[in-house]
């Protein structure tokens, strides 16, 4: 069965966000969205994997081990995951989605210009 | 470290998850809960649960989703399990049905299986030429000559190369053969001189080299086949020399796998064309790669500017032809297409038969079972779930049977495939491959759905009305009669593919019957082609004929050897020139085939002498000839031809000489072709360079083979024979093709036959079955067995009838599409339609006559307390 195009929840599109820069486990992006939200989006760990796996479904970004562990020695091995390009293109495409929007309701002023 | 309460209790939630999720990320969601504790804030225990819970739901839909639809089909499959798995339980109790079933269909299926695999591969399968739908071989061709190296050549017409829906044109120059004499023994190879574009209009890359380069005087590309046979397919073999005829050529490349344009090519040479070559001088054959969708155009400005030509000069009219294009794979299939074709219609028949024979059988399977059916019902078993259960039932049997006749095929297809002409093109390693398997697949599917769905709904229906005995009863009348327009349609069937069999069994018959002129069975003949470099002049020619000549004579079991300039049935045109009596006008004479013979080739080939004598030593035609009957007919009618002169053209001048006798007329381009006067001539009065010889023998002449071929080795082994064979075997050769569809078209016929009279036996002897009381009763009432038998018989020749009358005008529509393949008898031959439809009534009631016997045997005593 094809993958059906994934819609972009919130949690989703942090997760992608967390990984533009570069591979990161899941631990570090639950803490990074928490941060990046003022915890407003607090994925808790069931969730956070569940959506992991389904932008891994989609083809969007992929485990890697590209990365050594430069974490603490005793703690467990990690899984680090990394953007695939499928899933760089698809960020970028929501962001500009969101600037355009963002745009808009400036021009409106609906929100208030950027400083 | 002990794990905080809520890691605990999301382990526990975590085992609820289904297993994929729990496999793949269950390890990180725990480490993660645990790295989270460790946090300032302490992970929020409460939080990480209802997350934990809400995910749970999420991954559920999820795997539901992915997973559902190979559930329905599991649910549906094990319903399908369960009815094939009665129906074979059913089945265990009948196995013969179940036998006769799988035999009727895998042999049907089997026969289309084999005949589209051979199809397939002729008629349809790749060519390995680049988009060969734009290729077009162009009869009667536009071409000019030109100067090449200072010897004439021909290129391409204008009117061709120049037109814009023209991307490129070639010549080249079939049938042409060569001696070739590379590391290993001398053969003679079929040869192809090509202009340097050749390659480029079929679109072929050489598998190794360049092949023919602009200049390439001596480039020569080797054929797959003989680079892998002469060469030992070794990749080192660029730029080696090879001998033809005693000419030089640098090996350029090698073609692929696959290429064999024109028909049988082994060797491709540079033009311009070279004479010895050449059996005659011919003009080139012109082959052009169009533009897309350019053909009718093209077509279009060729026939324009031919009949530009025809006003220019009103005189040549007559020799200006239309030029036709002809795309590739027509011209490279014409000779096979039609009895293709028509095995293809004639398999489809027989599987169109088989189904409705599997259908019939099956329909009074369901009536015998009409009480087990009954009771499943009563049981509540719905009429979907019984037209289910009987259609399972038949499946499980056609899937069997579609697996039977691919191995059937399997074994088929090279029994097919040796009866089809050798040298077929694309003919090399077929069998059965993955489309087989899919076509096949498809056709079992589609013979399914024919037999098995008409006996499940008469047997869900019966099953019904099994409740109600008076509905039951008419019920049976209605499916008896439904089985008897079955039989008919099986008669109808069998009787068309019995005509077609016989009418092309005739053709057989009567193109064997045809009298040749020649003996068939003890010659053995062979033509050499000696090359002008050793073989200068007429004497070398002769000298090498009279070597060979005697040292064969002196073989043991050799009675005479003939010498010719042109053996029947082989290749070439043969020289033709005028013949008249002697004082007569030019206006009165007859155009004739030349053969020139040596004093015993009439011996050898056993040639009839009707009046007069043949040649004696010495003769030569300055003084003497022969003429056929044919010849001698239409010069002197019945005036005696013995002792008069006729006037021979020869070679532009014109010799006189006196008739010494007349011989039978002989067929020499083909068994069909018609007969066409001859004039002998002593061959000591010019001697070919290609001369042929047929030796007769005592013994059997296959087994002089050897010897012949020491023979030729030790006078010249640069000189191999060419097409080394019995006449007979060159006669086989011609009507292999039609030898094949008969013997094809005649087992089908055979085969059809057969499950149309079983077909009658099982509607009759059902119904003898189901009368045995109204049999008792008639026979205590007075009737005698004999008027029984008949009215049993009479029962089932109406369908039979009807059937007869159905296939005798399916024949007549059906055989149109056989005109093309018969020899010697019409499609609507009267004699054959009557002679089939007598047999197959007479053949119907035997099959009749079997179960009404045993209704004539009923003993009423016993029949009437049956209840």
């Amino acid at each position: 069965m094809p993958p059906r195009e994934l819609r972009l929840t919130p949690t989703l599109f942090h997760l992608l966000l967390c990984l533009a820069d570069a591979p990161k486990h899941g631990y570090a992006m639950m803490a990074e969205i928490e941060e990046r939200t003022g915890g407003a989006l607090r994925p808790g760990p069931s969730s956070l994997y569940y959506s992991l796996g389904r932008l891994e479904d989609a083809g969007l970004i992929a485990e890697t081990d590209a990365v050594a562990a430069t974490d603490d020695a005793h703690e467990e091995r990690r899984r680090y995951y990394a953007l695939l390009p499928a899933g760089r293109r698809r960020l970028k495409e929501e962001l500009a989605m969101m600037a355009q929007v963002l745009k808009h309701a400036r021009s409106r002023g609906i929100v208030a210009t950027a400083r | 470290m002990r794990d905080p309460l809520h890691v605990l209790v999301l382990r526990l939630l975590l085992r609820l998850y289904p297993a994929s999720f729990r496999r793949r990320h269950g390890d990180d969601v725990i480490a993660s809960a645990r790295a989270a504790a460790g946090a300032p804030g302490g992970g929020r225990p409460v939080a990480v649960l209802l997350d934990a819970a809400a995910t749970l739901v999420r991954a559920w839909a999820l795997s539901v989703r992915d997973t559902a639809p190979w559930l329905i089909a599991r649910r549906a499959g094990s319903a399908f399990g369960r009815d094939a798995r009665l129906g074979l339980r059913a089945l265990r109790r009948r196995p013969m049905h179940g036998i006769v079933v799988v035999a009727t269909l895998a042999v049907a299926l089997g026969a289309n299986a084999a005949i589209y695999t051979v199809t397939h591969s002729l008629l349809l399968d790749r060519l390995p030429y680049d988009s060969p739908e734009r290729i077009v071989e162009v009869t009667a061709p536009p071409v000019r000559m030109v100067m090449a190296g200072g010897a004439p050549s021909w290129a391409v017409g204008a009117a061709l190369v120049e037109h814009p829906g023209v991307e490129i044109a070639a010549t080249y120059y079939p049938d042409a053969s060569a001696n070739l004499v590379a590391d290993v023994e001398a053969s003679r190879v079929r040869i192809t001189q090509v202009s340097p574009t050749f390659f480029d209009v079929l679109g072929v890359q050489p598998l190794l080299g360049r092949g023919i380069g602009p200049d390439g005087a001596t480039d020569a590309v080797l054929g797959y086949g003989i680079w892998r046979s002469a060469f030992g397919g070794d990749p080192g073999v660029l730029g080696r020399t090879i001998r033809l005829n005693g000419r030089s050529y640098h090996i350029a490349g090698v073609a692929p796998r696959g290429m064999d344009f024109p028909a049988g090519t082994q060797l491709w040479l540079s033009d311009p064309p070279v004479g010895e070559f050449f059996g005659s001088a011919l003009g080139p054959s012109v082959v052009a790669r169009l533009r897309p969708g350019a053909l009718g155009v093209v077509r279009q400005a060729l026939a324009e500017q031919a009949d530009a030509r025809r006003a220019d000069s009103p005189e040549y009219a007559h020799f200006v032809h239309n030029p036709e294009l002809i795309p590739l794979r027509a011209h490279l299939t014409q000779s096979v297409r039609l009895p293709l074709v028509v095995l293809a219609s004639a398999a489809a028949a027989v599987l169109l038969l088989g189904c409705v024979n599997v259908a019939g059988v099956s329909l009074a399977q369901v009536a015998a079972r009409a009480p087990e059916l009954a009771v499943r019902r009563a049981l509540g078993a719905g009429g979907s779930r019984l037209v289910g259960q009987l259609f399972a039932e038949l499946t499980v049997l056609a899937l069997l049977a579609g697996v039977l006749s691919v191995m059937l095929a399997a074994a088929a297809v090279p029994l097919l495939v040796g009866l089809l002409p050798a040298g077929t093109p694309g003919l090399d390693g077929v069998r059965p491959g993955v489309l087989t398997l899919l076509f096949t697949g498809a056709a079992t599917v589609v013979a399914a759905l024919v037999a098995g769905v008409p006996p499940a709904l008469a047997g869900a229906r019966g099953a019904g009305a099994a409740a109600h005995p008076d509905r039951m009863r008419v019920d049976e009348r209605g499916r008896q009669r439904f089985q008897g327009v079955l039989t008919s349609v099986q008669i109808a069937l069998a009787v068309m593919l019995v005509v077609s069999a016989s009418l092309l069994g005739r053709s057989l018959v009567e193109l064997r019957a045809v009298p040749l002129g020649y003996d068939t069975e003890h010659v053995l003949t062979f033509s050499v082609r000696l090359p002008w470099a050793t073989y200068a002049g007429a004497a070398d020619a002769r000298r090498y004929a009279e070597e060979v000549r005697e040292r064969l004579a002196a073989l043991p079991g050799v009675e005479a050897v003939g010498v010719t300039d042109r053996l029947p049935l082989s290749e070439g045109m043969g020289v033709g020139g005028f013949v008249r009596r002697s004082g007569a006008s030019q206006e009165a004479a007859v155009s004739a085939t030349h053969l020139g013979v040596n004093d015993e080739y009439f011996h050898a080939m056993r040639i009839a002498v009707l009046a007069g004598r043949t040649f004696a030593r010495g003769d030569d035609a300055s003084h003497v000839v022969v003429l056929s009957r044919q010849l001698a007919q239409a010069l002197f009618g019945d005036d005696a031809a013995v002792g008069s002169t006729v006037s021979v053209r020869r070679h532009g001048g014109e010799v006189t000489a006196v008739v010494a006798g007349v011989v039978a007329d002989t067929r020499l381009r083909g068994v069909e072709e018609p007969m066409r006067p001859a004039v002998y001539l002593p061959l000591s009065s010019g001697w070919a360079s290609s001369p042929a010889f047929s030796v007769r023998t005592s013994g059997s002449p296959a087994a002089l083979a050897p010897a012949v071929r020491r023979v030729l080795s030790e006078v010249d082994a640069t000189v191999p024979p060419s097409a080394l064979r019995t006449t007979g075997a060159a006669v086989e050769e011609t009507i292999a093709a039609r030898r094949a569809t008969a013997v094809v078209a005649i087992l089908f016929g055979a085969a059809s036959l057969l499950l149309a009279l079983m077909a009658v036996y099982t509607l009759l002897a059902q119904g003898v079955v189901r009368r045995r009381r109204e049999m008792g009763i008639r026979l205590a009432l007075g009737a005698t067995a004999r008027q029984i038998e008949a009215v049993v018989v009479t029962g089932g020749l109406a369908w039979t009838v009807a059937g007869v009358v159905a296939g005798v005008l399916l024949s007549l529509a059906a055989t149109r599409l056989l005109e093309g393949m018969l020899f010697g008898v019409a499609p609507r031959d009267p004699q054959v339609l009557a002679g089939t439809a007598a047999a197959v009534l007479i053949a119907a009631a035997l099959a009749s006559w079997i179960p009404a016997r045993r209704a004539g045997r009923v003993d009423p005593a016993v029949s009437l307390r049956e209840t």
